[in-house]
This record gives structure tokens, C-alpha cells and sequence, in this order.
């Protein structure tokens, strides 16, 4: 954990709404991405992101300075978030059902045009067919620009495992990719 | 960078909604503050009857522990207890005196005695020369008793 999270989560504890506000500013975009790509729907992001912080605000005082970031800790507290979305039997958006109105309203959300809202699409198609570890990984890694001591703290593995997940993922990602650029080839 | 990479960063243009980011974040610090500020209000008045009752009990320890010690340094210099000192010296130097006196007229001389007790109409020198020997003799058999 860097000196300056240590410092704001110390402060939170101590009662200091402004240092948990400043933790919610630093880490809110990343768990919202996080959080997207693994539900898919805007909307559920934002609840389970809201419900992270929450989760995070009350489980603070029992948060340790573990050596890790406290980013890691964020993403488990998340990723926990997840495995509890998808046991409640929440309708899952199916990425190959996209169609052009459904891309605008995904461009609209993100604030972005229609072709990088495709492309966002696509990649997080193949992400989402590629193993939740390899997934897990490469968005941490690549994405958040976590170190991969700090993955491997989030993941519970050793540093030269979180090496071989990422190449293993990247390979799978690849081919994942490979296939959704060859099916949209052909729908075309 | 390679071609993978490049097309994995294009997640990175996932944001939130700025008003949703706005929204959550008063909720969340309005959390906090309700949380930690009521643990916190709950706690003090605890926290500050407990340091309270500590710093009376330090202070009523400390003033006791110290005139413990001054008591047991100045017991040898109190008043009363000099006085009672003094009272019982001066009563053995008055007890040793009368014993001395006591021991002076047990001892003295049959014919001094009789002299004593005849003088009356006799010459004067007898009742010059009296008291000196008595007080020799009667000195010389104190300091015996006394050593004895």
C-alpha cells in the first residue's frame, strides 16, 4: 500500500469523511471499469460500485495495512460483489445480441462514438469468453496498471504465477479476439 | 506495445457517469460521517469519563504515596514525638538524681551520723566540716553504685 493510501485510510478510520472522499476519487473509475466489464450493464456497475464503497466504509477498521495496495483490496471487496450479482440470478447481457441501437446506447453511456463503443464492445466480448482468472489478470495488469506484485496480492498467488496467468491470458484473449473479428467479418 | 495490448487498452474509455460519480460520493461520505461520526460521539463520553477517573485516581495516589513519604522521612522530626523524647530524658536525669540523692543518705558514715545527730549543741566546727565530707562521701559512693 503507498504512504499516501496509508495515510487517507488511517485518517478514514479516524472519522475524516473528506480523506474517505479523496479514496472514493481515487479508485471509483477503476472499480466502475472493473465492475463493467464483468456485469456488462451500466446500471448494475453502478450499484455494485456504490455497494463496494459501502461494503469498504464499513469492513475499514478491520482493513490491515497488508503490504498490498489498497486497490487490491477494493478489487476483492468487488470481485466478492460479482460472484454475489451473478448468485442472485441477474439477467446477463449478451454481447452477441448487440445491435447498432443498442451500440448507441452503449456509445451514449460511455461517452464515446459509435465505433469506439464497437470496439470497447468486442474486446469485452472476448474478455468475457476468455477463463475469469486470465480476465482478472489482464484487466489489473493491462488496464489499471497494476504492478504484478500487487495482482498477485489480489489473485492470493505468487509473482511468477501472475506472469504465466498473463501470458496464458493474453494468448487466450488473442485467439478470443481473432474469432470475434472473423465473426464479424462474415456478418458483414 | 504490441496489437493486442493497444486493443486492450480501448477499455480504459469505460467511465462512469459524472453524476452518478457526484451522487455516490455524497452517499458514501454521508455514510461515513454518519458511521464514524457516531462511533466516534458514542465512544468520547466513554473515553472521556474513563481518562477522567484515571487522571482523579493518578492525583489522589500521587498525593497519597507522597505524604506517605514525607511521614515516614519527618516522623523523627515531629514535634510531639520530640517532646516525648525530650520528656523521657529529663524524667531518667531526674529519676538517676533522685537515686543519687537516695544512695548518698544511705551511705553515710555511722560517726558522721551521730555526729549529725548530737551537733546540735556542740561546737560550730563539727557543723563546718559536716557538709564537706558528707558530700565527698556520698560523691565517691555514687560514682561506685553508678558504675557498679
Amino acid at each position: 500500500m503507498s504512504d499516501g493510501d496509508a495515510q487517507l485510510v488511517e485518517r478514514a478510520v479516524r472519522g475524516e469523511s473528506s480523506a474517505y472522499g479523496e479514496l472514493y476519487d481515487m479508485y471509483i473509475e477503476r472499480i466502475y471499469r472493473f465492475l463493467y466489464i464483468k456485469v456488462g450493464r451500466r446500471e448494475d456497475a453502478e450499484d455494485l460500485a456504490q455497494t463496494v464503497f459501502l461494503k469498504a466504509l464499513e469492513n475499514m477498521p478491520r482493513y490491515k495495512d497488508m503490504g498490498y495496495p489498497f486497490s487490491s483490496w477494493l478489487y476483492r471487496i468487488a470481485s466478492n460483489a460479482v460472484i454475489d450479482y451473478y448468485r442472485t440470478s441477474r439477467p446477463v447481457v449478451d454481447l452477441e445480441d448487440i445491435d447498432e441501437a443498442k451500440l448507441g446506447v452503449i456509445s451514449k453511456e460511455l461517452e464515446v462514438d459509435v465505433q469506439t463503443a464497437l470496439d470497447i464492445t468486442r474486446v469485452k466480448k472476448a474478455l468475457s469468453l476468455i477463463k475469469e482468472e486470465y480476465q482478472d489478470v489482464i484487466v489489473l495488469r493491462f488496464i489499471e496498471d497494476m504492478s504484478v506484485k500487487d495482482v498477485a496480492a489480489f489473485i492470493d498467488k505468487t509473482e511468477g504465477a501472475v506472469k504465466l496467468i498473463t501470458h496464458r491470458g493474453l494468448a487466450a484473449l488473442r485467439k478470443a479476439l481473432g474469432e470475434e473479428n472473423k465473426k464479424a467479418k462474415t456478418k458483414k | 506495445m504490441n496489437d493486442i495490448e493497444k486493443e486492450i487498452l480501448k477499455i480504459r474509455q469505460i467511465r462512469p457517469n459524472h453524476v452518478f460519480v457526484k451522487n455516490t460520493r455524497r452517499i458514501t461520505t454521508n455514510a461515513h460521517a454518519h458511521l464514524y461520526g457516531e462511533v466516534v460521539e458514542r465512544k468520547f463520553p466513554i473515553f472521556r469519563l474513563a481518562s477522567i477517573s484515571f487522571v482523579a485516581l493518578a492525583i489522589f495516589g500521587g498525593i497519597f504515596a507522597f505524604n506517605q513519604v514525607q511521614n515516614s522521612r519527618l516522623s523523627p522530626l515531629d514535634p510531639k514525638a520530640l517532646r516525648a523524647e525530650a520528656e523521657a530524658i529529663e524524667s531518667q536525669l531526674k529519676l538517676a538524681e533522685v537515686r543519687y540523692q537516695e544512695v548518698a543518705i544511705i551511705k553515710k558514715p555511722a560517726s558522721i551520723a551521730q555526729k549529725t545527730a548530737v551537733a546540735p549543741k556542740e561546737t560550730g566546727a563539727i557543723e563546718e566540716t559536716q557538709p564537706e565530707e558528707t558530700a565527698q562521701m556520698s560523691i565517691d559512693e555514687a560514682l561506685e553504685a553508678l558504675s557498679q
